[in-house]
């Protein structure tokens, strides 16, 4: 099995007292989105059947994740290739499952996994499509933006669709690993090999800069939003 | 009110469903892990566990080959008189051990392979 190693651009958030709601939703409001200890120990036994050599046990763990990941993979490179990323993740995921640290959720480890294909994969049709510097007139074609689009709600969902389009591909992957699936700034440090304080300084970057896009302002200091 | 949401929606955007299971996926992506598999196992088979005696019994023999045409020199004449022994039958026998340690760890080579 041949190991993988990716690092993304690593963003962190900054939780203060008295400011912003905490980023992401906590367990007990969203519980459904926090995988059990059922589901979580389920993995560890599946994965460490992989290791003895039970190559079908990867099966129960592809069916057991692969709607995450490939609703995952869907907002972040539309739902044309987001299957074929699905199948590369669990791939890569097989080859690597040797340096897999069960302290941390597997899904998780999916979720990077899927996500580093997925900023490449995007760069790639960036620049294949309209060059590096044509941001804006991809993002109009963005099939991730698309689809995002299509599922918005309201106008302030598309707002921030569109603002999370703009982002840069590790950016965004890391807005939606932080932010959407939820993993711990701890758990994605490891995954990324940085110091939490490094990941936490970035994600707040990475909210400043969303903010401001969106036409607020966050006072660094008081952690407060004003208008822009 | 706006301003309030949007920051909530930074903070907690609004999760997407799982994809519904696809079996075909499953299987898709077993086939290529039973590859990657299959490749795996041909690659710790290779013939690297049984190489060691043979590799170390080859350099053996070349080191023998080498060091005892100049040890009978150096036991015959000391080594003050080394360079003047070093006439023509010591060069052919330096030769010939060359040619057994060349040949011994060719041998060993073709077994690697």
């Amino acid at each position: 099995m041949m190991p993988s190693s990716g690092r993304l651009a690593a963003l962190g958030s900054v939780p203060r007292p008295g400011t912003l709601a905490p980023h992401g939703p906590t367990p007990a409001a969203d519980g459904a989105r926090v995988m059990s200890g059922g589901t979580a120990d389920a993995d560890r036994v599946d994965v460490a059947r992989v290791l003895a050599g039970e190559v079908e046990a990867f099966a129960i763990l592809v069916d057991r994740h692969q709607g995450r990941i490939t609703s995952h993979l869907t907002r972040l490179v539309g739902r044309n290739d987001a299957e074929d990323l699905t199948q590369d993740t669990f791939v890569r995921a097989y080859q690597a499952i040797e340096r897999f640290d069960p302290t941390y959720p597997f899904r998780g480890w999916l979720l990077v996994i899927a996500s580093r294909l997925a900023a490449n994969h995007v760069a790639k049709r960036r620049e294949r499509l309209l060059g590096a510097h044509d941001d804006h007139a991809v993002a109009k074609d963005d099939p991730a933006r698309q689809v995002a689009e299509a599922d918005a709600v309201d106008d302030l969902q598309r707002r921030l669709d569109r603002a999370l389009d703009q982002l840069s591909p590790d950016s965004r992957v890391l807005y939606e690993l932080r932010f959407r699936q939820n993993l711990s700034p701890a758990e994605l440090a490891n995954h990324f090999d940085i110091s939490e304080n490094a990941l936490k300084v970035r994600v707040h970057r990475l909210r400043l800069q969303l903010a401001a896009r969106l036409g607020l302002t966050l006072d660094g200091d008081a952690g407060e939003a004003v208008k822009g | 009110m706006d301003r309030d949401r949007l920051l909530d929606l930074i903070d907690h955007p609004a999760p997407d469903p799982d994809t519904p299971r696809n079996p075909v996926l499953t299987h898709q992506v077993m086939e290529r892990v039973r590859h990657a598999h299959a490749q795996a196992q041909v690659t710790t088979q290779a013939p690297s566990s049984d190489v060691r005696p043979w590799l170390m019994g080859a350099l053996l023999i070349a080191l023998i080959a080498l060091v005892t045409p100049i040890t009978g020199l150096v036991s015959d004449g000391g080594l003050g008189e080394a360079a003047s022994l070093f006439d023509g039958d010591l060069i052919v026998e330096l030769v010939i051990g060359s040619l057994i340690a060349v040949t011994a760890l060719a041998l060993s080579w073709r077994r690697l392979a």
